[in-house]
Formats: structure tokens, C-alpha cells, sequence
């Protein structure tokens, strides 16, 4: 088994939950949530995979590659669907009959954010990145990700009522040491930009 | 009762993840995909996306592709089972003349790297291979049909009107079913030029051509399904083009009164038509990423002021570069969309548009003229939206009452400045001629509140000040002029702004041109330097109060 291979099997046996909870918050739906982690694992891995790469694929670059892939747009769907006949891939698509009532006012509260804003949104309180981070994953300014963090707790304010004040935007993450310690996931190393 | 937003999103997070499938044998799947794109190389090489063809003609360039504006000719396919023969017009030293897209029983449609080329990983692109784009094959039809087609899609260059490059196809098909709606990823076969030559770098429409033949149904035969016109722009990566053709900087269009935006030499006049719609206000739009051909994907988020908005676009986002207040670089047409597919959206939230340009001056009837001359610009964005319903506040206060509309709204507006450099691409902004004050970036003055800075701000108005775009896009113009950002400033983050410029900026908050500095004596030497009279120059706190 190639090196690859080999990293990438061990991915997705011990980090798949984590990765598709990431996916999922930005998709809104497991099936579009399975599809964007198929794809970047696809995008990191043929990468890392290629003759003379010294890359080593992490959950950091998969990550990063889900944002990137979410925020650009919604292609994801057609190119993954592209080739699905491809690998055989069956979908499956559960009910949410057993979703509890406050999951789905959370998950329809985000439904009403633009991508960007609920990538912020994520990336800040799900990943308990900083909001420099947060920019640099999303290669923007500081500013934009405040304001997109700003517009984003407005309109969950108003969807969802009062949110924790401890939520700041500028603040690092309250949850002390073993959130920085998964926050390292994404922060080192930095990929190449190819823009 | 306050939520805690960590926790409900890990909740949410656990919850999807115990709705989605077992991860079993996804490893698996993915090396079987790898192995699927080996075999059929060129094919699949960026996340299963990205096309890369190994061409000794053109192993030199890198190329990207941009839509070009439709036709108005009819297409050349005859549509139905009596369709002509595989690629007639498209032939070495032929004129295709203007060719239309097929639309049944598919259609060939053309994704560029920009989404396929994530900053997600290290590995660089191999120098021997070029990237081309996806070209997805998909059946426009309601039935799955039963589809002999080329492994490859050809792809014909043509330049001056003429076919000088075509496929080197390797004749093989495959057999497979095309689900309708469903894109079928389509190896490029290289093109190879005419007369043997390597490919020169420049810029050339291209078209792309597949073979297909319908097994049974209403939609038997034998199709050549025609993509395009793109234009493909073939970029040097370090090796000294065989024939270096680009041309000089060309002369930028002169007025055009007729023309209306983003048509080239369109006047570019504020303020927009209906004030009620814009782009948020300049939300990431100071740091848009250019990629290799020159080209920018702009995301813009509608702004409504004074309350919620429901509707649907009607048109595509146009873009265009914009120089003393006349359209000269346009790619963009801006045409209109399907409706239907559209249905009414609070265009408040979760509405996004995304436009794509090209830095490179127009002339009347083409979008290509050659590379823009050296200086700065600024990119101008327009979409019309149909509105479905308004629930605007009353004066008085209280509850805001929905009210069914139907009217149609313009959102129009400037987005940022462009600089273009000596060798005709967009290029960072060099800044401010030496002797004039260094700025302080808006994200770094917000990021690091200061005691207090020097805010000169050339002109503000509120939001839903019916001449918010003139004034604030005006001054925008005349801080760009002189080489500073100018990026639109709420005036919520510089508290005392808004009182000393003695706007009301009323509950939807107002933004102004303005340039952040240290001290104020950096401010005083700014406004001596500045041939434009500036509105005022506030000494205060700046940051914005987003809690």
C-alpha cells in the first residue's frame, strides 16, 4: 500500500466523525455533507498523491479544503455526482424524524446565513479558531471575517433569541488548552496558496 | 433562555454525523477513483476536476478559460436525429464563424480551475502539464439516455476568425448513460496547432466538440455536441514563447453614450437607478484574489436597505473595469437567468452572487482588444433582481409589515479599485507616491484598537441616502486616484464620526470614503496633499461595535 493510501485510510478510520461534523455544519445536510468530504479528500489526496509530491496530506489540508470547496459555490455537487458512476458510490439519505427540536431551529438558523458567514460562523465556534485564523482559511481580511461574524450573530440572534456573550468576536477560544490543542489542527502547516 | 453557540453547533455537528453513512471502504472508493483517472489520461488530475493534458505543443503554457459573451446566431446543429456530422466549421484553416453552444441532447459546459485549484494543498502543478478546465458533458434531456460518446472533447483554437489548432484525438469511445442533470467529467484532447508548430502564448476563442450517438429514444443519432465560444488564454510559465504576439497596450474605448453597462464605452453614471438594493458594503471586496490569466471571481452579497426584501435575480452578475467613468474592460454580459429556477429568496441573508472578470481593455464588439494600460481602475458590478415582497418598518417604529410587490430593482455599484501594471495585468496597488502619509488598513485599525486615530474621511452619507452611491463611490474615485484604498467605512466604527460629519445616519447606519492614519499630523499632511476638499478629519476611537 502506498504512502498515501496508507495515510489516507488511517484518516478517514480515525478522524471520518470529525470531518463530516465540519461538513455538515457548512452543507446543512448529510448527503451534501458526504459529498464535500468525498471531494476533498479527493482534491488533498490526488494532490499529495502525485509523482515527486512532497506534500503530506492533513485534516488540516482536508478542512481547508472543504471550506474553500463550500464557499466557492455549489459545483461541488456536480462534480462529485460527475463521477460517482464512476466508483460505484451508493447515496444514502436518512430522515431527520428523530432530529430534537432545538438541532433544527440551530440548523434552520443557519440555513439563513450567506456561505461565507456560515463558514465564519463555523470555523470561529465550531472549530474554535481565531479570527485571524479564521481569515487566513478563508484568505480574506480580518475585517471581512468580523463583519461576516457580526452579521452572522445578528441574524441567529434574531432566529434563535439571546446567544452566549462570551461569544466575542476578537476573543481567542474560552474553552482554554484542549480547544487550542484542536484548533493546531488546522493551523499548522499552511498550505500554498495557488491564487 | 441564552444559547450557547459552541455547544448546539456540536450538538447539530454529532446529529448530522449520525445521519450520514459509515465511512466504510471510503478509502477504498477514493483509490479507485485515482485508478479510474490514470486510465484515462489526460484526464482527471486536481480533485478529480481538473483536466491536465501533457502537450508537446503547448507543455509551456498554462491557460484559463473565460466564457465568452453568447452569440446572437443560431446554432449550427440542426437539433434532433438527422444532426449534420461531427464537427463541420471546425476544421484547420476554417472559418466556424459564430457558433452557439448545443443544447440537445447535451450540452458541454466548461468549469475553470479557479474552484479546483484549492489552497488546500502544497503540491504544485506539475511544470510539464497545463491545466485545462472541466468540461462536464450533461444530457439537457428528462430521460437517462443510452450514449456511445468520444472519450475525449475536442477543443479547436481559433484565432483572427480562423481555426489554428486542432484535437489530437485518439478516435476511442466510451459507452455509458447520461443521467439528465447529471455532468459526466470529459477528458480535453489537446489541441495541437495547425501547422505543427508549438502553441504561441496569447489569447484565442476556443470551442470544444464531442461525439455522441444516442442508442434509442426520442433523441437517437448521432450528435456533435459543441461547447463554447470560451477564451482561452494561453500564459507563458517561464519558457520564451515560440512567437511572443502580445500586443501593445491597446487604447482604451472612448465614450459611447448609446452603450449601457457593462457594454463597452458605456457611461458609468451614479447614482444607480433604485438605491434600495447594493452590495454589502464592501464586504472582502479590498482583497480580491487574481488569479494567473488575470481574471477575478467576485463574491457579492446583497445589501437592502431599511428593512427585509424578498425576490429572485433576473440577470447574471455583469462586472466591468470602469476608467473616468467609462466601461473599457467588460467580460461579463450580464444576461438574463432563468426565473424559474430562481424562486424568492429574503435577499437580506443567504443571498450570494458571484461574478468573474477579465483585466483586459474592450472595444465595441469584442471583449478582448489587447491588455489595459498602466494604471488604476475600478470594478463596477450590476444586477437586476424582481422583488416578490417588502416589509419595511414604519416611521414610528413597531413591527416591520410584509407587502406583496412586484417590481423590479437594480443593485449597481462600485467594488473596488484595480491597479493594472506595465505588463497589462492586475497587479498589487504600488500605493501612494513617495511623500505622501502611510495609511493604517482598515482590518489593521480594527483589529488593533488604538486610543484614538486620525480618520480623514473625504465624504460619507447614510444608507439609505437615495445619493449614497454618488457620494460615497466619488470619493472612493479620488482616494483610489492617489493610490489609497479608499475601502467603504461604516460609520458605526468611528463612533464620533457620524455626529462630527453631521449625517444622520439613521437605523441603517451610514459609510464613507476615508483613510485611517496614526496621528493627526499625518492626517493634516494628507489633506494638504489631496488636490479634493475632504468632508472632515475626526480624531477618535476607531472600532466597530459589532456587540
Amino acid at each position: 500500500m502506498a504512502d498515501w493510501e496508507h495515510d489516507l485510510t488511517e484518516l478517514v478510520r480515525t478522524r471520518h466523525r470529525a470531518l463530516a461534523g465540519h461538513a455538515f455544519l457548512l452543507c446543512g445536510n448529510a448527503k451534501d455533507a458526504e459529498d464535500l468530504v468525498q471531494d476533498a479528500l479527493v482534491k488533498v489526496y490526488e494532490a499529495g498523491r502525485r509523482p515527486g509530491s512532497t506534500a503530506s496530506p492533513t485534516e488540516a489540508y482536508v478542512r481547508r479544503a472543504m471550506v474553500t470547496l463550500y464557499v466557492d459555490g455549489y459545483r461541488r455537487r456536480r462534480r462529485w455526482s460527475g463521477v460517482r458512476h464512476l466508483v460505484g458510490q451508493r447515496e444514502t439519505q436518512r430522515s431527520r424524524d428523530d432530529a430534537t427540536v432545538e438541532s433544527i431551529a440551530v440548523a434552520t438558523a443557519l440555513e439563513a446565513l450567506t456561505p461565507r458567514q456560515r463558514a465564519c460562523v463555523v470555523l470561529r465556534y465550531f472549530d474554535d479558531l481565531t479570527v485571524p485564523q479564521v481569515a487566513e482559511e478563508l484568505d480574506c481580511a480580518v475585517g471581512t471575517v468580523k463583519r461576516h461574524l457580526h452579521d452572522a450573530r445578528k441574524h441567529l440572534h434574531d432566529l434563535l433569541g439571546p446567544i452566549d456573550e462570551d461569544l466575542d468576536i476578537l476573543g481567542s477560544s474560552p474553552e482554554g488548552p484542549a480547544h487550542d490543542a484542536h484548533r493546531m489542527l488546522h493551523v499548522a502547516p499552511t498550505p500554498r496558496s495557488t491564487s | 433562555m441564552t444559547r450557547n453557540l459552541r455547544d448546539e453547533l456540536s450538538a447539530l455537528a454529532d446529529e448530522g454525523v449520525g445521519q450520514m453513512s459509515a465511512p466504510d471502504g471510503l478509502a477504498e472508493r477514493m483509490g479507485a477513483l485515482f485508478a479510474h483517472a490514470r486510465r484515462r489520461r489526460p484526464v482527471i488530475v486536481v480533485g478529480a476536476t481538473v483536466l491536465v493534458l501533457a502537450s508537446a505543443g503547448a507543455a509551456a503554457a498554462g491557460i484559463a478559460l473565460l466564457r465568452d459573451e453568447p452569440p446572437a446566431f443560431p446554432d449550427r446543429i440542426t437539433q434532433g436525429a438527422a444532426a449534420p456530422q461531427a464537427s463541420t466549421g471546425l476544421a484547420c484553416g476554417r472559418a466556424p464563424g459564430e457558433l452557439q453552444p448545443s443544447v440537445v441532447p447535451m450540452e458541454l459546459v466548461a468549469e475553470d480551475p479557479e474552484g479546483v485549484q484549492p489552497t488546500a494543498f502544497a503540491a504544485p502543478l506539475d511544470p510539464e502539464e497545463r491545466s485545462w478546465p472541466t468540461v462536464w458533458a450533461t444530457s439537457t434531456t428528462t430521460a437517462d439516455l443510452a450514449v456511445t460518446m468520444s472519450d475525449t472533447v475536442g477543443t479547436y483554437l481559433v484565432r483572427d476568425g480562423i481555426v489554428v489548432a486542432a484535437p489530437d484525438r485518439a478516435g476511442t469511445t466510451t459507452d455509458t448513460t447520461a443521467s439528465p442533470g447529471v455532468g459526466i467529467a470529459t477528458p480535453v484532447a489537446p489541441p495541437v496547432m495547425c501547422d505543427g508548430s508549438a502553441t504561441p502564448a496569447g489569447t484565442y476563442v476556443a470551442y470544444g466538440s464531442l461525439e455522441v450517438t444516442v442508442h434509442g429514444g426520442d433523441s437517437a443519432g448521432t450528435y456533435d455536441i459543441v461547447g463554447g465560444p470560451w477564451t482561452v488564454v494561453l500564459e507563458s510559465t517561464g519558457e520564451a514563447s515560440a512567437t511572443p504576439d502580445e500586443p501593445p497596450a491597446s487604447v482604451l474605448p472612448a465614450l459611447d453614450p448609446s452603450a449601457t453597462f457593462p457594454q463597452c464605452g458605456a457611461p458609468v453614471v451614479a447614482p444607480r437607478p433604485d438605491p434600495e438594493i447594493t452590495w454589502t458594503g464592501g464586504y472582502g471586496l479590498w482583497d480580491i484574489p487574481v488569479d494567473p490569466a488575470g481574471r477575478s471571481t467576485v463574491s457579492l452579497t446583497p445589501s437592502v436597505f431599511g428593512g427585509t426584501v424578498t425576490g429572485y435575480p433576473t440577470t447574471t452578475t455583469a462586472l466591468a473595469i470602469v476608467k473616468d467613468g467609462v466601461v473599457v474592460g467588460t467580460s461579463m454580459p450580464g444576461g438574463p437567468v432563468g426565473v424559474a429556477a430562481s424562486p424568492p429568496t429574503d435577499l437580506t441573508v443567504g443571498s450570494e452572487a458571484a461574478g468573474t472578470v477579465l483585466y483586459r481593455a474592450c472595444s465595441p464588439g469584442t471583449a478582448d482588444a489587447g491588455p489595459l494600460p498602466e494604471g488604476r481602475y475600478s470594478l463596477w458590478a450590476s444586477q437586476t433582481f424582481h422583488l416578490t415582497e417588502r416589509a419595511v418598518s414604519p416611521p414610528g417604529g413597531g413591527p416591520a409589515v410584509p407587502q406583496v410587490v412586484d417590481e423590479d430593482a437594480l443593485a449597481f455599484a462600485r467594488v473596488t479599485t484595480v491597479a493594472i501594471g506595465p505588463e497589462g495585468g492586475p497587479v498589487v496597488d504600488p500605493g501612494p507616491a513617495a511623500g505622501w502619509p502611510a495609511a493604517i488598513p482598515e482590518d489593521v485599525a480594527l483589529a488593533e484598537p488604538a486610543d484614538a486615530l486620525a480618520v480623514v474621511w473625504v465624504d460619507a452619507a447614510a444608507l439609505d441616502d437615495p445619493s449614497y452611491g454618488a457620494i460615497v463611490g466619488e470619493a472612493q474615485e479620488k482616494l483610489a486616484s492617489v493610490g489609497y484604498a479608499g475601502a467603504p467605512l461604516p460609520l458605526m466604527c468611528q463612533a464620533a464620526a457620524a455626529e462630527q460629519l453631521g449625517i444622520a445616519a439613521g437605523p441603517n447606519g451610514g459609510t464613507g470614503a476615508a483613510v485611517i492614519f496614526a496621528t493627526r499630523a499625518e492626517a493634516d499632511a494628507f489633506v494638504e496633499l489631496f488636490e479634493h476638499p475632504v468632508r472632515a478629519v475626526v480624531e477618535a476611537d476607531v472600532f466597530c461595535h459589532f456587540s
